[in-house]
Parts: structure tokens; C-alpha cells; sequence
């Protein structure tokens, strides 16, 4: 591996989740419960690191017209979240059985809502953006990179066979697992 | 704001390091002109800079935001817009085709957009002095267009070229090797030295570690400093000074680490890219007594379709894009203007998990069970034409970025055109998928690269710039990048702005010689 490659994965590995500092308690605990729908097998929280990024203000260089600022999209879309579990259970999203939360996701994805916030804010979209973030936050990961059997970061004297089925590709994914 | 620190004169200032730039800073560093280019993003050191690791290379993306609109609205950031030395070409994914003749005369042959105000022969030296100084490696002879060689034999082809292969001779698709700006072999060009040869690391769209890829940064910048130009990185350009008495531009003004200072100079060639450029002339007011800046925004159709096949692929290795077929460059059974090319795709996993996201939708179980199949993934994608429309548009929203300026809002949606041509490719991608013996076969929709918004043409009341990429309104002001394409082209577009940049630094330096004698 390469010195750079080995810093940014050492560097994910080890640092600590960063601490909440742009949700509230409920909000963010919300989003944890979220997380843990859309990506089961995360290995670091997912939500610190939305956290994270929205109070530093970062972006990825653009965004759905039709959708307010990031920071404000995701405030606004937990709060749906919320109020639906509310309006169709009248529970707390977070103290829903998983079946129930799978559900109310499953509505929000295919936009059949359209009560409260989700009059102004397009319910599919949002629901592209989380699960969008979420995912790219989850594969960034080590552990999740190895899961899957990618070795691309072995980096350091590139690939000499980079055809179909080559045996060597086994050997080192033995070496990963 | 009002202080700012006056610098000495230089002839020309550049702003932008991208395809646009580069070319021609270098150039007119060798014709002895006193060049300074500036670089809204930062210096890059390849060797301990780029991590073999997509979240790692994120900086290299142009993350100030823009809000995209219409029904199509287009993904910027790592889709199509980069920063630092050698702006976009530092994740550009190295294909270099060259347009064929008759892509810059789309009006003529269908009657729709319009043809270019340059014909190929007016860019075909440049395409040829290009691929050699570059290093461009592919097939001798490409077999479609007028015939050429490269000068290097072609990159491997990885895993997912294979299969497109294995499914295009199925189906009787002549395919071929791709073109690829990036090294088979170690090669030299004078004024930067030895590049070494490719290692196939497969990071083309994060930042090539090696030198191999024939980014700006290794090329054209090197080429430029060797004559004597000056590169400062990290200028943010804010305002061009004019002269109200000529209407010439006198100085530019910029930002880095937040002073101001003020470049004056005799020249400006504006490469910024499609979405800056207009932005900063639409900020200034300047250059549009046509009303066309920001308009004709275009994008190329360039739907993905994935499959899921029984081999090993290891699709982050190799040069992403190894083969390439123009079999469909004016398809016989077309119903729809123009044509696409086919290009097979590899691809890094955090890429194809974040699409499998967004274009599936898949989460929970049925996004890890798709992502534990990664290995066994492949994609063909093409690049097709694309027309321009009055509502496809850049515009300044009210809306303040982190600079304290309107963040652009671009317009885009899919004509009838694109939707014909997009379903006509995808059912032959499909077609190819099957032959090959792909399972889970999936399209991801998606539009690719920023074009026109400042056109090139004939006519001051139809163009933004002349065919030498010469302002109509502002005659010291030259534009180069992909906003004066007037039209997309069914091709890649960086060998092509890259021959525009030459092409408009010697029609710069003609006239110049003219104005002398």
C-alpha cells in the first residue's frame, strides 16, 4: 500500500466519531435509528458523520433545485419522518418495531406522502439524498471495502493482470477476508 | 473590498488550468508572452496527495454549490467539475477520441442545432500534435473517422471491456480498443520530461498517482512553467476590470486566503469551465450584448447499464474505459438527430455503491446482498449527442455562496432527442449484456459533462465569441473551454477543448503579428 492510501484508511479506522455539534439529541438520535434501517451492518455512525459534515458546511457541489440547503433538508425531513410515525401510530419513530419503520421509509422513498412537511419538501428526492450519502459514508469504509472483496487499495505497485478471472485476484482476496 | 494590492503588468492572464487553459498558456509562454494563469483550487502533489481511496481524493472535486434544475437536473461536482492545477483533467477518465467531421455539422445533416463555425479540418493538426504530446495510447489504425495512429500501442483491456467484447462480436458490434490519454509505455516530451508507464491502478476519476494519465498538471503546466509562465493556485477570480472608453478589459481581480489583488494585463482568456465562465461574465456584466451567455446549456446523454456476470472482474482495475465502439455513431436505425458512442466501464466501489443508491434504491439487505456481488459487476455507458434548448440555461440564483456570490442555477431537461437516443442505446446495451451472459441487468440514467452556455459562431448577435474564440463585445477577452461548443458532440470532449485551446492561442498569436506588422 501506498503511504497516502494507508494514512486515509488508517485515519477512517482510527479516529473517534466526531461529536454531534449541528443536530439536536432527538434529531440525531433519529437519524441514528435511520441509519441503522438503511445500512444494518455500518461500522462507525453514520449520522456523526452527516453531523459532522453539515456543521462544517460542506457539500458535494450541487444540489436538487427543488430541495432547500442540505442542513435544512435533513432537519425538515426527520421531522416528517416523525410526524408520520406519529399521525399513523401514534408513537415515536424511534419506538417503532423495525417492521413498522421499514414501512414508513418504504412510503417516504416512493413519495406517498404528502401531509406536513412533505407538502413542501419532494419526499423521494430526500429519501435519494440520505440513502445516497448514507451509502457513499458506509463503502468508504475499511471493513465495508473488505466485505465486499475490493482490494484496490493494495495500491502500491498497481496491477500487471487486469483481465477476466485472473487467480491472482483469489489469492488476495483470501489475504483480505 | 476596495483595497486591493496592484501587481505588475503581464501580457495575458489565463484564468482557469483545465483542458481550456493549459494548451494555451503553454503556448503563449513559448511564443515569449509574459503569462500568468490563475487557479481557483490548489497545487496537488500526485505522489503524496492521491490516495489510492475515493472519499480520501474528494477535494479534487468542485464543491462551491450549484442548484441543478429542470426535469434532468445534472450532478456537477465529482460528475464533471474538478479543481486544483489542471482543473478537471485531474479526474477526467483519460478517453480521448477525436469528434468526426460530421459532428460539427449537425444542422446541416439533420437540421437541427447548429453546425460549427470551424470545420474538422480546421482542428485535425491539433488533434495529431495533441496525441503526441500527450502520449495517447490506442488502436493504429483507429478504425472509425478519417484514419490516424496513435503513438502508443492500446492500455490492457480490464475485465469489463472483455465482456463488452465477448457481447458486441455475439452480436456482430465492431468494437476496438479505446484511445486513452493515459501511458502503455514510458514516454518523453520535450519540455516535461519522461512520464512512466501506466500500472492499471484504475483511479483515473480519483487522480492518477503515477503521471501516467496525461492530466494538465503533468502536461501542458510543466510545458508552460519550462517557457516561463507563472501558475498561482488558490486565486479565486471575482471581477474583470474594464475600460468603459474601449471596452478592453484592464485588469482582473481575485481573492486568495481571503485579500484581494488586482492583476492588470493586456489580455484575458476566460477557461473557467461551462458553468464558471458564463457565471463570472453574467457576475460582471460583461460580454453579452448577444444574450447568450448561459444559454444552451447541454449535457451529454450518457446512460449507464450494469450487469452482473459469473467471471471475476474486479472492476476497479484498468484503465476504466478500455474499449470503445463508434458503430453507433450515426446508427442506421436511428430515429433521432446525431449518434453515441459505447464505451465499457469499470468502476470504484464507492461510485458504484453510491449509484446503486440513487439509481436502485436499493437499502438494508438488498443493498449489501448487490454490493457483495461488486467483483462480478461490469457497465457499457455511451456518450451521445445532445441538442441545445431555449430552457436549458445557466442563470445567477439569489441565492449567496460561501463567497458572498449567487450560486448558479442550471437548467436542464432531456429533449425528445435525447429520450429517442437514450432508448435506442440502452436496448442495444441491454442486447449486449445478454450475449455476454450478464444476470441483474440495470440502467442508470444520467447526463455527463457541462457544454456550451457560450457559444462560438459567426454572428455577434447569435454567438458569444467568434470562431477564434474571440469575444464579440470585449476584444481582448478570449474565451476557451467547453462553454462555446456549439454543439455537444457525439465524443468525449478534452481532446477536443484541448485543440481548441491551441487552436485559439495561434489565431491569438496571428493576429497579434498582424496588428505588429
Amino acid at each position: 500500500m501506498t503511504e497516502p492510501t494507508r494514512d486515509a484508511l488508517r485515519a477512517r479506522l482510527l479516529e473517534p466519531a466526531p461529536q454531534r455539534a449541528f443536530f439536536t439529541e432527538t434529531e440525531f438520535a433519529l437519524l441514528e435509528v435511520v441509519s441503522s434501517r438503511l445500512i444494518p451492518q455500518f461500522h462507525s455512525s453514520l449520522a456523526a458523520q452527516v453531523d459532522a459534515r453539515l456543521f462544517k458546511g460542506e457539500g458535494k457541489g450541487w444540489r436538487f433545485d427543488t430541495l432547500p440547503p442540505d442542513g435544512e433538508m435533513y432537519r425538515l425531513g426527520l421531522r416528517g419522518l416523525e410526524a408520520l410515525a406519529q399521525t399513523q401510530h401514534g408513537s415515536s419513530f424511534t419506538e417503532l418495531p423495525v417492521l413498522e419503520m421499514d414501512a414508513l421509509l418504504l412510503m417516504v422513498q416512493r413519495g406517498e406522502v404528502s401531509a406536513g412537511v412533505w407538502e413542501t419538501l419532494p419526499a423521494t428526492r430526500f429519501f435519494e439524498e440520505l440513502l445516497t450519502e448514507l451509502t457513499e459514508l458506509h463503502y468508504s469504509h475499511p471493513f465495508a471495502q473488505l466485505e465486499i472483496d475490493y482490494t484496490g487499495f493494495a495500491d502500491a505497485h498497481g496491477w500487471q493482470q487486469v483481465g477476466l478471472n485472473n487467480p491472482r485476484d483469489s489469492e488476495l482476496e483470501g489475504k483480505a477476508r | 473590498m476596495n483595497q486591493s494590492s496592484s501587481l505588475e503588468p503581464v501580457d495575458a492572464v489565463v484564468i482557469g488550468t483545465g483542458a481550456g487553459g493549459a494548451p494555451l498558456l503553454a503556448r503563449l509562454a513559448q511564443a515569449g508572452l509574459k503569462v500568468v494563469a490563475l487557479e481557483a483550487g490548489r497545487q496537488w502533489n500526485p505522489a503524496t496527495d492521491f490516495a489510492t481511496d475515493e472519499r480520501a481524493q474528494a477535494g479534487l472535486f468542485w464543491t462551491d454549490e450549484r442548484l441543478s434544475a429542470g426535469n434532468d437536473p445534472t450532478a456537477f461536482g465529482r460528475n464533471n467539475s474538478g479543481t486544483g492545477v489542471g482543473g478537471s483533467t485531474l479526474h477526467f477518465t483519460a478517453y480521448t477520441p477525436r469528434a468526426q467531421p460530421d459532428d460539427l455539422r449537425l444542422h446541416t445533416e439533420f437540421g437541427v442545432g447548429v453546425d460549427w463555425p470551424l470545420s474538422f479540418d480546421d482542428l485535425e493538426p491539433y488533434y495529431s500534435q495533441l496525441e503526441r504530446f500527450l502520449g495517447v495510447s490506442g488502436p493504429s489504425p483507429y478504425p472509425w473517422g478519417p484514419a490516424h495512429d496513435y503513438p502508443l500501442e492500446p492500455l490492457p483491456l480490464n475485465g469489463a471491456a472483455q465482456l463488452m467484447q465477448r457481447g458486441c462480436e455475439a452480436l456482430g458490434i465492431q468494437t476496438s480498443p479505446a484511445a486513452n490519454a493515459a501511458l502503455s509505455g514510458s514516454y518523453y516530451a520535450a519540455g516535461v520530461g519522461w512520464r512512466a508507464a501506466c500500472t492499471n491502478r484504475g483511479f483515473c476519476q480519483a487522480g492518477c498517482s503515477t503521471g501516467a494519465k496525461a492530466s494538465m498538471d503533468v502536461t501542458f503546466i510543466p510545458l508552460a512553467l519550462h517557457h516561463g509562465a507563472e501558475v498561482r493556485s488558490g486565486c479565486f477570480v471575482t471581477r474583470l476590470e474594464t475600460d468603459p472608453a474601449t471596452n478592453r478589459v484592464t485588469g482582473v481581480v481575485y481573492t486568495r486566503d481571503s485579500l484581494e489583488y488586482r492583476q492588470p494585463c493586456s489580455h484575458v482568456f476566460l477557461c473557467a469551465g461551462a458553468i464558471e465562465t458564463p457565471r463570472l461574465l453574467l457576475l460582471n456584466g460583461l460580454g453579452n450584448s448577444s444574450g447568450q451567455v448561459g444559454r444552451n446549456f447541454m449535457a451529454h446523454t450518457g446512460i449507464q447499464v450494469w450487469g452482473r456476470f459469473e467471471d471475476d472482474v474486479h472492476p476497479h482495475k484498468g484503465i476504466p474505459g478500455g474499449l470503445i465502439s463508434e458503430a453507433t455513431h450515426r446508427p442506421r436505425s436511428a430515429d433521432f438527430a446525431g449518434g453515441y458512442l459505447l464505451q465499457s466501464i469499470g468502476v470504484m466501489p464507492v461510485t458504484y455503491a453510491s449509484q446503486v443508491a440513487r439509481g436502485r434504491g436499493l437499502w438494508g439487505a438488498a443493498l449489501r446482498d448487490h454490493l457483495l456481488e461488486y467483483n462480478h459487476v461490469a457497465g457499457i455507458n455511451i456518450l451521445g449527442e445532445c441538442l441545445p434548448y431555449e430552457g436549458n440555461y445557466l442563470e445567477l440564483s439569489d441565492e449567496l455562496d460561501a463567497r458572498g456570490l449567487p450560486k448558479p442555477r442550471v437548467h436542464f431537461s432531456f429533449g425528445d432527442n435525447e429520450c429517442r437516443l437514450t432508448a435506442h442505446a440502452e436496448m442495444l446495451m441491454r442486447r449486449i449484456w445478454d450475449a455476454a451472459g450478464a444476470t441483474d441487468v440495470w440502467a442508470f440514467p444520467r447526463s455527463a459533462h457541462t457544454i456550451g452556455t457560450c457559444r462560438m459562431g459567426f454572428e455577434r448577435d447569435e454567438a458569444v465569441v467568434d470562431p477564434d474564440g474571440r469575444s464579440f463585445d470585449v476584444p481582448n477577452l478570449y474565451i476557451c473551454d467547453n462553454s462555446v461548443f456549439p454543439s455537444a458532440l457525439s465524443v468525449n470532449p478534452a481532446l477536443t477543448i484541448m485543440a481548441l485551446s491551441l487552436r485559439t492561442a495561434e489565431k491569438f498569436l496571428e493576429r497579434a503579428k498582424r496588428l505588429e506588422a
